[in-house]
């Protein structure tokens, strides 16, 4: 909805003679206004209006942490803000919205320098500002900037003040030649407008549009001053498929690993609806060795594809290779086992041993089952081994739990295979880089093909 | 008016606005700074108008509506005068309602800094102080005839207040109220 749209959608409630009219069209073009500028808040009606004391609105949202609330509201003029003495009398943090524009005696510029004294983290803005925001809320920065004026945005952001800001923000921020220039400019402006949450949250969100964009990585060498954290959810669901999409981004190998800094599995799997049908390569290949997974799953199955690529489904990242799939999970929820898998033999699992430590192995013939276990861990597979040649009968190996190279150095972390059901689960965590690698070679071996290093590289993160 | 006198005279409302709400029995949500056709009423003369301080209305089942006159005044300062066409205006409002059978008992408050009429203070919602202020205002209800029987059923919808400035230091805080508020639940009813 454009702002002459607004006005006049407004200006028709105000004229309403019912008061229920009034009160719920006004009510409702002022929540869909905040919700225009974030989706991802919850927005409680109080069902009071105009009330010194109770709020319209109780706007909620949790990001990574527990859940924040601001109270909203609203009022016909940000005059009356000034002559309630709601500053004083209220929540600081609230957010305060202007119904009602150009009354010439209920200007609020005489007031102007005295509210911003005394806003105290509180929000004073009207109906237009917060269009303003919203009407551009597509591009990436714009969306960010919308959200974070819901959640963090103080002081007297009336109209001309919401211009003035996204005047300098811009629906196509960071992408032209003064990519720098802009950033510094947007810098100081949300400063001035923000709280030092949001702020940060904006800094941080133009410093990765700026870099992903233009591959100026000059930031991550100190300069400007890195910003780092997990990312918020919004920031999350827009910066991530934006960038992802920008061919030129997917080039920035140093870019996505700044990226990874603050991501993890998890949120990278909470983002997959947002992810479909992009190519997320670029991203998983530079973070391998930083993205962990509690649970594995794979499926042998010889294909002609040679370059390993990795793609999401909502509930595990997975990795295509010319031997199989493997699934890279967080639970066995999400990852289940799989009832009808062939068990294999020691014949076929017997080389792929010989790669990891050995820390217990279950062997099965018809008849008989043993657990091999030793106190050093030095002989479980010379053991195994006695044992099969020991036997005419066939054994079969359906679980195993080994220590892989990397997790010698960073104990108590350990792998439980379940081969029987084709999964596996790794405590506390390991990363997906490592995991391949220790999988990969087992799933070439049940392929009967021979696996090779370079069956990885590109898929790999390596320093 | 200067532009200082005209904020004290809006502050004076918006306390008087607060002070009814931390009662918790009323919601106040016009005032006439804000949109002034919820707070002004129809009197009997065809086209005459009366615009109030304040338009609310009682918070449970009978949900009245409210009007006040606000004065923010720190002397008694010809409020004699203005609070008998206060009451005038008050029976032709009412009246034109009652005769329009749009009736729904308003509550009339004349809320104040400083008491008036000081002599006369226990009678000034009588029936007698409504008609003696009717007859002095015969144009407010188009020279009509008073009907004494609506007039005696205005004296129980009447209110005066005196809410002096120290009030501010004892009443409850926002925070309190709007956590009071959700536990009285007044208005469910």
């Amino acid at each position: 909805m454009n702002t002459e749209t607004l006005k006049s959608e407004i200006a028709r409630y105000l004229a309403s003679e019912r008061e229920t009219d009034l009160i719920e069209g006004v009510k409702d073009v002022v929540r869909r206004e905040i919700f225009a500028l974030d989706p991802n808040v919850k927005i409680a009606d109080t069902h009071t209006f105009n009330h010194s004391y109770n709020p319209d609105f109780i706007v909620e949202w949790s990001d990574q942490g527990p859940t924040r609330a601001r109270k909203v509201f609203l009022r016909f003029d940000l005059r009356s803000v000034y002559a309630g003495e709601d500053l004083r009398r209220l929540d600081p943090g609230s957010m305060f919205v202007g119904i009602r524009e150009g009354v010439e005696d209920r200007q609020v510029d005489p007031y102007r320098a005295e509210l911003e004294d005394e806003s105290n983290g509180s929000l004073l803005t009207d109906t237009s500002a917060l269009n303003t925001f919203s009407l551009q809320a597509d591009a990436p920065m714009m969306g960010i900037l919308g959200a974070n004026v819901v959640r963090g945005a103080q002081g007297v952001v009336d109209s001309p003040a919401a211009e003035a800001i996204t005047g300098v923000v811009g629906s196509d921020w960071g992408q032209g030649p003064e990519g720098r220039a802009e950033y510094l400019g947007l810098i100081n402006t949300v400063g001035q407008h923000f709280s030092p949450d949001a702020a940060l949250r904006l800094k941080r969100t133009a410093q990765i549009l700026w870099m992903g964009t233009t591959g100026d990585l000059s930031p991550l060498d100190g300069e400007d001053g890195l910003v780092l954290g997990q990312l918020s959810d919004v920031e999350l669901r827009t910066l991530v498929p934006y960038l992802l999409k920008q061919p030129q981004t997917a080039q920035h190998l140093g870019f996505w690993r700044h990226i990874g800094t603050m991501l993890t599995l998890r949120r990278l799997l909470d983002l997959a609806p947002d992810l479909l049908g992009i190519d997320i390569n670029p991203f998983v290949v530079a973070n391998t060795d930083r993205l962990s997974a509690k649970r594995v799953k794979w499926v042998v199955d010889m294909e002609e594809q040679v370059l390993p690529t990795w793609s999401i489904t909502r509930n595990a990242l997975r990795l295509k290779t010319r031997f199989g799939v493997v699934l890279f999970g967080l639970d066995g929820r999400a990852l289940k086992a799989e009832e009808d898998a062939r068990v294999p033999s020691w014949e076929d699992v017997a080389a792929a041993f010989s790669l990891y430590r050995m820390d217990e192995v279950s062997l099965a013939g018809i008849a008989r089952k043993w657990t091999v276990t030793s106190e050093d861990n030095s002989s479980v597979l010379e053991d195994c081994r006695r044992l099969a040649e020991g036997t005419d009968e066939r054994l079969f190996v359906p679980r195993a739990v080994l220590t892989l190279p990397a997790q010698l150095e960073r104990n108590p972390s350990f792998t439980v295979l379940d081969l029987a059901h084709e999964v596996a689960d790794v405590k506390p965590q390991e990363t997906v880089g490592l995991l391949a690698y220790a999988l990969l070679p087992y799933l070439a071996l049940r392929t009967g093909q021979q696996y090779e290093a370079k069956d990885l590289e590109s898929a790999f993160y390596s320093e | 008016m200067s532009e200082d006198e005209g904020v004290i005279g809006e502050r004076g409302v918006y306390f008087a606005k607060q002070w009814l709400e931390s009662t918790t029995h009323f919601d106040v949500p016009h005032t006439a700074y804000d949109l002034t056709t919820m707070t002004t009423l129809p009197l009997m003369p065809p086209g005459k108008k009366k615009k109030y301080d304040l338009a609310g209305r009682f918070l449970g089942s009978g949900k009245s509506p409210v009007m006040c006159e606000v004065k923010t005044t720190a002397s008694e300062a010809g409020q004699g005068p203005e609070y008998r066409q206060f009451l005038a205006n008050c029976y032709s409002a009412s009246y034109r309602e009652y005769k329009d059978q749009v009736d729904p008992k308003r509550h009339y408050m004349w809320i104040t800094q400083h008491p008036f009429l000081l002599g006369k203070w226990s009678k000034l919602t009588s029936l007698g102080y409504i008609l003696e202020s009717l007859g002095e205002h015969p144009d407010t209800i188009d020279n009509e005839v008073v009907d004494q029987e609506f007039a005696r059923e205005l004296v129980d919808r009447l209110w005066i207040i005196v809410l002096s400035e120290p009030l501010k230091k004892v009443m409850l805080t926002s925070d309190e109220l709007y956590q009071v508020r959700g536990l009285l639940k007044r208005d469910e009813g």
